[in-house]
């Protein structure tokens, strides 16, 4: 190939050359997998060589099963707690680090940070530490302060297991949420707040009707980044209860996907399990952009 | 002609020639005749480290028959993961041998009999003579409609250990417990002794509150197994509500003598050395742990057979377990049953088992080595070991199932439910009501078993 051809090939050719790593890696680890598990979840499975199928068996099933709808109710309830807690958490911090008298705001912004960095393992390796019985800090100081005459049952209480992992959830995430809204508050025009003071705004009204309507985009995503987030949860509490929990209340739908295919070896039923996860993110996504108007944004 | 290279392209670059680089100039792993799989950090000392400059099992198996022998340690999900994954591809790299813990081999006999994976050792035991040196019940759990897939490292009894300088103080012969009820009393009266000198937080036994994992024990004394071979499940079998209700009113209530164990694997010895849990079940395994975590207890501690709940009970039960299976598609079948026998069997196995831990072996023979007859300073001169192979002979057959996870998790939701009863004071007709919560838990198990098992 020579000359003018040879140009126009690789002018073509080109794009897709430079995409073709991502596209191979894409297909390989993404799509193809998504497309197995998706036809694997019309299976009974015990492995590849070994697979019957069973049309929408393991879907109605699924229907039926007390322990997966157990594992919805706890990861809905675990997702809505966290979102409706983390959001003016890290509002607050946010507000904090961006007041003006806050002095070494860089070092407060990456100490709050920090904790999103070391992953949910490690956040609840250091959790058991602190919540465990006897042995855990936090139980150890109520005690010898008298405020408490035995452990709270953090870990090992079902009544205590939510609030466990959601204190743990906020430590991990509330840092990440807070980077965003202090970058969202930089982002909003300070003559709105000089016109607001020239109105005879308080700092509540200034917050309400001028700050919350500016970051409004940034709130709107982090709801439904904690929202996705919360819905796929799993290592924090696998590692915090040491599996589902006391009375399983620590049990997710990832986690019970992951001991349907890991320990039960049902790789059918585990990938019913799982797009059944994805049905719910969806509906949920969906449900949340058409309400809060975003999906009409994107549009215009 | 200009090109144009930005910095961290060109650092990108570099970082990948450089490190092409030394993945191809890294030396060649040395190669190996056979591979052996563990997830245990003990097992995988015992075959691979020297002990007094002596070569190790492994050195020394391959001075005997010239094979290069590699163990490997991989955590035990990543070993699941990767051999189940390399059975189902039908993958060629695989290891000979493999251990696997019996909490996880359910999983593999999930699949049809012919497509288990691992090669069925009946006709190897049987020739060699091991079936008949076994401890028969021992290779329940590792078997599948007849057919044994593996051996059994260990054969894991559990005995009672406690704090017998707090005890004889409180002045309570612990050791003439025999039976749960005269267990529980002597707990309570240990408990307000020490209440009565201002020493509130010392409870008389480790008893986790929320899960199942004593109970089940307590269960297997009974000969009670909430998930019996074949899958069948007898949570709702005569007894267990009995079982369920009284260990609620051990965790819970007036009647409260126990506790969770503090976080960590080794939480519980601390536990003891503070003297806040003081007495606790001890399968053989947990013996090292102890000696390791609280060696300031040495000559403080005594052991003794786990108390009855009826005269026909046993006075003991089985905590854990491992085995060692040969992979099907190794290269070395023979080879690998040749490796299996020594690092299991072999004299020098059992010697440098008998050095570096408090692991009984699964044979019966090995038992009456002068080792397991000796006084243990640490319990005070007592013969631990001695004690141990008593109870060895009279453990209650254990079986494994890929739904042992849920049914555990059955378990536990009803004991929550009763424990729950049994703080807030509403113990009038809680048998009957246990009865039923056990019932219902027994069919939903029973649902989830028929729609989960694999047609064969």
């Amino acid at each position: 190939m020579s000359g003018i051809g040879g140009w126009k090939w690789r002018r073509h050719c080109t794009p897709y050359l430079f995409l073709a790593p991502a596209g191979v890696l894409f297909v390989v680890f993404l799509a193809y997998p998504l497309a197995r598990s998706a036809v694997l979840s019309f299976y009974k499975s015990a492995g590849p060589n070994n697979e019957v199928f069973v049309g929408l068996a393991n879907y109605s099933f699924l229907l039926r099963d007390r322990y997966f709808w157990w594992a919805v109710v706890n990861t809905v309830l675990f997702t809505a707690g966290f979102v409706a807690l983390e959001l003016p958490l890290a509002l607050g911090l946010a507000l904090l680090l961006n007041h003006r008298r806050v002095w070494l705001k860089n070092l407060f912004r990456t100490a709050f940070f920090s904790t999103y960095l070391v992953g949910q393992v490690f956040v609840a390796v250091i959790f058991v530490m602190l919540l465990g019985g006897r042995g855990g800090l936090v139980n150890r100081m109520l005690m010898e302060g008298g405020i408490v005459s035995e452990p709270i049952g953090f870990l090992t209480d079902p009544r205590w297991s939510m609030v466990s992992m959601w204190i743990a959830a906020l430590w991990l995430m509330s840092g990440y949420g807070m980077v965003y809204l202090l970058a969202a508050l930089q982002g909003v025009d300070q003559q709105l707040y000089e016109a607001a003071a020239v109105d005879g705004a308080n700092g509540w009204g200034r917050l309400v009707h001028v700050t919350l309507p500016g970051i409004r985009p940034v709130l709107w995503f982090l709801v439904l980044v904690g929202a996705i987030g919360g819905l796929q949860l799993f290592e924090l509490p696998y590692v915090l209860f040491g599996g589902s929990g006391p009375n399983s209340a620590g049990l997710t739908v990832v986690m019970y996907l992951f001991i349907t295919g890991f320990e039960v070896g049902d790789l059918g039923y585990a990938s019913a399990i799982g797009w059944a996860l994805v049905a719910l993110i969806g509906v949920f996504s969906v449900l949340y952009l058409r309400s809060t108007g975003l999906m009409r944004e994107e549009r215009r | 002609m200009n090109f144009f290279l930005p910095k961290p392209i060109a650092l990108m670059g570099l970082l990948a020639i450089v490190t092409g680089l030394l993945v191809m100039v890294r030396p060649e792993s040395r190669p190996t005749d056979l591979t052996v799989w563990t997830f245990a950090p003990e097992h995988a000392r015992m075959y691979r480290d020297r002990i007094d400059g002596r070569p190790s099992l492994v050195e020394q198996y391959e001075l005997l028959t010239g094979k290069r022998v590699d163990v490997r340690l991989l955590s035990a999900n990543a070993l699941d993961v990767r051999l189940l994954s390399l059975i189902h591809s039908n993958g060629r790299d695989v290891p000979d041998l493999v251990e696997i813990e019996i909490g996880s081999i359910g999983k593999y006999f999930r699949a049809p009999m012919d497509r288990v994976g691992l090669l069925p050792l009946n006709g190897y035991l049987q020739q060699s003579g091991l079936l008949d040196q076994i401890v028969p019940w021992r290779l329940a759990p590792w078997t599948k409609n007849g057919v044994l897939f593996g051996v059994p490292h260990d054969v894991h009894p559990v005995s009672l250990v406690y704090r017998k300088d707090l005890f004889d103080e409180a002045g309570i012969d612990l050791a003439s417990a025999k039976t749960w009820v005269e267990f529980h009393k002597m707990g309570l009266r240990f408990q307000r002794y020490w209440r009565d000198r201002g020493i509130s937080r010392r409870w008389a036994m480790e008893l986790p509150q929320s899960s199942a994992d004593i109970l089940r024990m307590m269960l297997q004394q009974r000969r009670i197994h909430p998930l019996g071979a074949g899958n069948s499940v007898h949570l709702d079998e005569a007894g267990v509500a009995r079982t369920v209700l009284f260990y609620a009113q051990l965790v819970a209530g007036p009647g409260k003598i126990g506790e969770d164990a503090s976080a960590g694997e080794v939480g519980f010895a601390r536990d003891l050395a503070r003297g806040e849990l003081c007495s606790l079940l001890m399968p053989d395994w947990r013996v090292d742990y102890l000696r390791e975590f609280a060696p300031e207890l040495a000559g403080k501690m005594a052991m003794m057979p786990l108390p009855r709940f009826e005269a026909n009970d046993a006075p003991t039960a089985t905590w854990g377990g491992t085995m060692m299976g040969i992979v099907k598609n190794s290269a070395d079948t023979k080879g690998a049953w040749e490796l299996l026998r020594f690092l299991q069997f072999s004299p020098q196995a059992l010697e440098v088992r008998r050095r570096t831990s408090d692991i009984l072996p699964p044979l019966k023979g090995a038992w009456e080595n002068s080792a397991y007859h000796r006084p243990d300073a640490y319990f005070g001169g007592q013969k631990i070991e001695e004690l141990y192979v008593q109870l060895a002979g009279q453990i209650p057959p254990s079986y494994s199932s890929p739904y042992a996870v849920l049914a555990s998790a059955h378990l536990s939701a009803v004991l929550n439910r009763t424990v729950r009863e049994v703080e807030a004071g509403r113990t009038d007709g809680l048998e009957e009501k246990v009865r039923v919560w056990l019932s219902e838990a027994a069919g939903r198990l029973r649902e989830q078993i028929r729609f989960g098992e694999f047609p064969s």
